[in-house]
């Protein structure tokens, strides 16, 4: 159970797991060619494209979805090390 | 004025700065331990966010990572996408953690892993892994000024010299000011060390388009690549060093680091959670995603044009600030490296003695100390870390680097208890403290022993090893209570008190 995090929302969760695996995982495979797109190395192209679905993915995460989203107004705490649970 | 005059001028006016600001931000009414723990709970958004940065990037960015992409080309460059995780990371966790933080009134990571899992082990265990970070690192930026000090000088400047010169000003700013001190120079250090790598980066552009005689920067880079045959442009075979296992296991244990104790408490001193959506936007994936993804590809590749051979690939920097910078760019390059120690250094030093001042010596010692009897422990124990460091880096100078690696390693052991506060209600404090406890073997395991077996990251194997123990040990044990949840995953859902409940008589019934 995900706390907070609305089911309308999860969807960026499957994106962020599809990134990772292209951008980081076993989808790199598909890049890994010895070819140049222009005077670019395919890998180098690969990387700067998952770059750019990053900044679409983080400027979700953080201006669009709700679950990020919290509060300032939060009441606050005693400072205290002894507190037991 | 020569060069030399001018470095000199120039570092001692920023030092002078640095101690000008630790004495300014030293007068702070302290009526609770935050006002100077959590500078106030007041960091805003410039000055946290270019701090965060500040503290993430050490020299190893200006030095190290700008030789290691001149020495491996491409496949090193697939795993700047680690960048970007960070930011994705920062966004998923900093949010509720300061929430976290602020409703419980906490100071430190290990009082709310320790309260949340209701556990005195947890608690140790993070200050262990907070201490095992922290020294190092602080051992390794002092060693690093002396050797960095020492070089630009041209062998003027002895290390010594230069590693007690930064340690004093370190030690001065932040014995006065904390964590207000460390933060608002490390917002003036942020920027220093993005103009450094700027500067490289124009040096590069300048250099490649001299050589090209005409043809273009892009067309002399691309002359660079192609002279380096198809594994600089291409990942090797799985199971090798820099296949795809080893990158995103690398790039997952790098990300690690915003997992760390030091960044739950520089979350902590927020002014607010939005600052952590520009944080992690503008700062982390654009400015510094900019900086790896166009900036060093420029320096390191294009290095290969300009450099083809070096003793070491450290040297790529030094040899272009040296050889093909004016005088100025010379020294704020330079700046930028002192910045880039002095930043990492106050950040750790800062957290950690605040951790090691309520969680030791509040904690066991003296739980009624006095909000100023616990500032004035906190400022000894920046004394006491700068001096284990010191210890640290006579006795073991030898593994000094190598427990500055391992402690990346131990980073992202402290996810599984995040997302436990964070996400994940159904973790347990026995899954916590089995997985951090078999993580932290793996991480032992699988550098001193079988160094990344399978090609897989000794960070990797900690998370992997961590996890899987962690979320197997909690299906099987008590949840956290409900007083617990409430005060933290309720802040941010209302139903999960309710569902929890109904869950809990479900399993009753079925008993």
């Amino acid at each position: 159970m995900l706390s907070g995090v609305p089911k309308s929302e999860r969807w960026w969760l499957w994106a962020f797991f599809l990134w990772i695996f292209f951008s980081l995982g076993p989808g790199l495979l598909l890049a890994n060619k010895p070819a140049f797109i222009g005077y670019f190395p395919v890998l180098y192209v690969w990387s700067l494209a998952f770059w750019v679905i990053s900044l679409i993915l983080t400027y979700f995460l953080g201006y669009k979805l709700t679950f990020t989203n919290i509060s300032d107004d939060i009441e606050e705490g005693k400072e205290d090390v002894r507190r037991e649970a | 004025m020569d060069t030399f005059t001018l470095l000199i001028v120039c570092t001692a006016l920023y030092l002078i700065g640095c101690a000008v600001i630790g004495i300014y931000t030293s007068r702070v009414k302290v009526t609770k331990p935050s006002d100077f723990f959590l500078a106030g709970h007041a960091l805003g958004p410039i000055v946290l966010s270019l701090a965060m940065m500040a503290t993430v990037f050490s020299a190893w960015f200006i030095l190290g990572h700008q030789g290691l992409t001149w020495q491996l080309g491409f496949p090193y460059i697939a795993h700047y996408a680690h960048i970007p995780l960070m930011a994705m990371l920062g966004l998923l966790i900093f949010g509720r953690q300061w929430a976290v933080g602020k409703r419980n009134g906490f100071i430190t990571p290990s009082e709310m892993y320790g309260t949340y899992y209701d556990s005195e082990l947890i608690r140790i265990l993070v200050v262990i892994i907070a201490a095992l970070y922290a020294i190092p690192y602080v051992a390794l930026q002092l060693r690093g000024a002396g050797y960095v000090f020492n070089t630009l000088s041209g062998g003027k400047i002895d290390p010594t010299t230069g590693a007690v010169v930064l340690g004093v000003v370190v030690i001065l700013y932040v014995f006065l000011g904390g964590l207000k001190a460390a933060a608002i120079t490390d917002t003036i250090q942020g920027i220093l060390l993005y103009l450094g790598g700027a500067l490289l980066a124009i040096t590069a552009v300048m250099i490649l388009s001299n050589m090209s005689q005409g043809s273009g920067v892009v067309a002399q880079w691309y002359k660079g690549i192609v002279a380096q045959g198809n594994s600089y442009i291409t990942i090797p075979e799985t199971g090798k060093i820099w296949s795809w296992p080893y990158i995103l296991t690398i790039a997952i244990a790098t990300a690690g680091i915003y997992t760390s104790p030091s960044y739950t408490m520089l979350t902590f001193a927020a002014s607010s959670p939005k600052i952590f959506k520009f944080q992690a936007f503008f700062i982390m994936a654009l400015a510094m995603g900019f900086m790896y993804y166009i900036f060093s590809p420029l320096i390191g590749v294009g290095g290969k044009s300009i450099i083809t051979k070096l003793a070491n690939s450290d040297a790529l920097t030094l040899e272009l600030i040296f050889n093909h910078m004016s005088p100025w760019m010379f020294v704020v390059t330079a700046l930028g490296i002192l910045a880039a120690m002095n930043s990492t250094a106050a950040g750790y030093l800062a957290n950690t003695s605040t951790i090691l001042a309520r969680d030791v010596y509040c904690r066991y010692i003296n739980p009624d100390a006095s909000p100023q009897r616990q500032v004035l422990m906190g400022r000894l124990m920046v004394l006491v870390i700068v001096l284990l460091a010191v210890i640290f880096s006579v006795s073991v100078l030898d593994y000094l680097v190598l427990l500055g690696t391992l402690a990346t390693a131990f980073g992202m052991l402290m996810l599984p208890a995040i997302l436990g506060v964070t996400y994940l209600p159904r973790i347990t404090r026995a899954g916590v403290t089995a997985g951090l406890i078999c993580g932290m073997i793996a991480v032992f395991l699988t550098y001193f022993y079988w160094r990344h077996p399978l090609g897989i990251h000794t960070g990797g194997w900690g998370l992997i090893v961590n996890s899987i123990v962690c979320f197997v040990v909690s299906s099987y044990t008590e949840k956290p209570s409900l007083e617990r949840i409430k005060q933290t995953h309720g802040i941010w859902d209302k139903a999960v008190i309710e569902k929890i409940t109904v869950s809990n008589k479900q399993k009753s019934i079925q008993a």
